[in-house]
């Protein structure tokens, strides 16, 4: 970006105004925490002050409880980790007996992930849900690379849209559809979420990945594939914000490597309201806190009152990209 | 660790309360056997806090490669409370990464994390150790013998009349520091693979000729390399002695949030289910894990 930032660099940060609406969830700030990262919220209140979170997404829930997968269970690999949990859970009914009474009054807004097997599952959550006090919104796992056994919701369109509509239809909450990277086209997979009806897409889930062992000729996990997260996807993630944001009007939360404040920065200009901090809160627990106190000085810092006064302010050069011509290219002779 | 799980007891939710998370400048650092160092942290909120066999997570700042903290079992704590050690094998790319680095680098930590060893009064307490499984095991000898009190405030623990170590590795230049032990009171006793120095043999072996059958209540506190854990219950099982495992899984966050580190823990109806080693372990009573 050539683009000169407006400019009073001020360097004392000015009150910034931070509430986001993702279509019918109102949040106080852009900042929530991604699911699988952060537990239930409970085991991360010594490293942070939840009530200062925009969102909190407990670990995925699904109708009955699940083991999850034989370890390893997840493998660190360059700036990434490869993870195949397999959506370890005690289900729904532990959910909201064991968890959901202290997440209600953690001061965050709880948005609970739900995964089902199919769109029936999806439903019967959904409903389960409903009217259930504390419960600010739902984020549907349609993404999780683990548990689909040759069909995956979220790489379809039509399988996506027809979920998210049989969710809306159960429920007034608002919706997040959690996509997947692993398609061909973001776009047409975000648009089937939209017309479905939901609130928002959370842009992106872990991108599939494995790792070898080559002295032993053994895969190092478990599940011998997984979804890789950290700072080795971002650069993947912003490309599927910046695609949906060119594409559609939903709102999108952005989430896939962010470490820092700058990481932020980055997912907002591309066009994400809001962001999720994940594989971070493994690496540094406090890394929420540290972030939601940089933000008002990396918003300073761009001239901006608002979160709106960042948010899809990209700028794109003025001709489209395209290949590169013979006469540009380095040894084209 | 707010309560300690007591081992074998049936899992409870637990959580990560106690811990503390701090930059910690290194304040010695060198080598103590082959590909083996000792790392002495200025931690403070972790030194003071920690039980024996607790451990932190420890990471280099500011990296994203190796983007993530390991978890290293506390080995004892020193100065008043100040400064904490740890010890461990280089064989990745943190350990090789943390090798390099000098006095007076900063690193990050968080803990103490798990519940740690808190066995009932025995007349003879064994440890037993496998490869570089003896850093969990030394703070709970000393304080066994009364050399040394941990936590804060500081606990009170029972003694044994006597404490022994059984340690088994590959070759003799694998043992750092056994003078620890030996200085502590502790009756040590090593075993070698290639018989390189101690008895031929695992520490299984050496368990049968070390302890003999003169009536004296026993338990074992165990750490090593999983089969060699699940051998040392067995020969345990057969003795009808209790044996704590401190289960060395791997882990990415060592807080109970990413489900990483599972162990397959028996109910009291004998099913098991998957448990995190980091909140709910990483000490169980060996007859639980599902090996």
């Amino acid at each position: 970006m050539s683009q000169t930032p407006p400019s009073p660099p001020d360097s004392i940060a000015r009150p910034v105004d931070l509430t986001v609406s993702l279509g019918r969830l109102r949040l106080p700030n852009p900042v929530l925490v991604a699911s699988g990262t952060f537990g239930y919220g409970r085991e991360m209140t010594g490293f942070v002050e939840l009530g200062r979170l925009g969102g909190i997404v407990p670990k995925t829930i699904t109708p009955l409880p699940r083991q999850g997968n034989v370890p390893w269970r997840t493998v660190e690999t360059s700036a990434g980790l490869l993870n195949s949990i397999g959506l370890d859970n005690d289900g729904v009914d532990a959910f909201l007996r064991k968890q959901l009474p202290f997440l209600r009054d953690c001061g965050a807004a709880v948005i609970v992930s739900i995964a089902g097997a199919n769109q029936a599952e999806f439903v019967q959550l959904a409903d389960r849900l409903q009217g259930v006090p504390g419960v600010a919104a739902l984020e549907l796992n349609i993404s999780c690379p683990n548990v689909s056994h040759g069909v995956d919701l979220g790489t379809d369109p039509e399988m996506c849209r027809s979920v998210v509509a049989g969710v809306r239809g159960v429920t007034d909450l608002p919706i997040l559809a959690k996509l997947t990277p692993n398609v061909t086209d973001i776009v047409a997979i975000a648009r089937g979420a939209e017309e479905g009806g939901a609130d928002a897409v959370t842009l992106i889930n872990t991108c599939q990945g494995m790792a070898v062992d080559w002295r032993r000729r053994r895969p190092l996990l478990g599940n011998v594939i997984g979804g890789l997260s950290g700072p080795a996807i971002k650069p993947i993630a912003l490309r599927c914000v910046h695609q949906v944001r060119q594409k559609l009007a939903i709102p999108i939360v952005g989430v896939g490597g962010i470490m820092t404040v700058d990481d932020c920065m980055e997912f907002f200009v591309a066009g994400a309201s809001a962001v999720q901090l994940g594989t971070v809160n493994f690496a540094e627990p406090v890394a929420c806190t540290k972030i939601l106190d940089a933000l008002p000085v990396a918003f300073g810092e761009l001239g901006a009152a608002s979160l709106a006064d960042v948010v899809g302010t990209l700028v794109l050069p003025t001709r489209q990209p395209c290949a590169p011509s013979p006469d540009t290219t380095v040894d084209a002779r | 660790m707010a309560e300690a799980v007591t081992a074998g007891a049936s899992p409870t939710a637990c959580y990560a309360d106690r811990a503390a998370h701090t930059p910690a400048r290194i304040v010695a650092h060198s080598q103590v056997a082959d590909s083996t160092f000792r790392i002495r942290l200025d931690c403070p909120a972790i030194a003071a806090n920690a039980v024996p066999g607790q451990f932190a997570m420890v990471r280099i700042p500011d990296r994203n490669d190796p983007l993530l903290a390991r978890p290293l079992a506390v080995y004892d704590t020193f100065a008043a409370g100040r400064y904490a050690d740890f010890i461990y094998l280089v064989h990745g790319k943190f350990t090789t990464a943390l090798k390099d680095m000098s006095v007076g680098d900063e690193l990050v930590v968080w803990g103490p994390l798990g519940n740690g060893f808190d066995p009932p009064a025995v007349d003879h307490l064994v440890l037993v150790a496998g490869g570089i499984g003896q850093t969990a095991l030394l703070a709970l000898g000393r304080e066994r013998l009364g050399g040394a009190t941990y936590g804060s405030p500081g606990r009170v623990a029972p003694l044994a009349r006597r404490v022994t170590l059984c340690w088994g590795a590959r070759h003799a230049g694998m043992f750092g520091d056994v003078d620890d032990f030996r200085n502590a009171g502790i009756d040590v006793h090593l075993a070698t693979l290639d018989g390189s120095t101690g008895r031929q043999g695992t520490v299984v072996d050496l368990l049968n000729d070390v302890l003999g059958d003169d009536g004296e209540s026993l338990r074992v506190a165990c750490c090593g390399p999983e089969p060699m854990m699940a051998a040392v219950t067995r020969w345990a099982q057969s003795r009808h002695v209790v044996c704590d495992v401190s289960l060395e899984a791997p882990m990415a966050c060592g807080i109970g949030i990413c489900f990483t580190c599972v162990a397959k823990v028996r109910d009291a109806e004998g099913t098991w289910d998957y448990r995190r080693t980091c909140v709910e372990g990483p000490v169980f009573d060996g007859s639980t894990i599902e090996w």
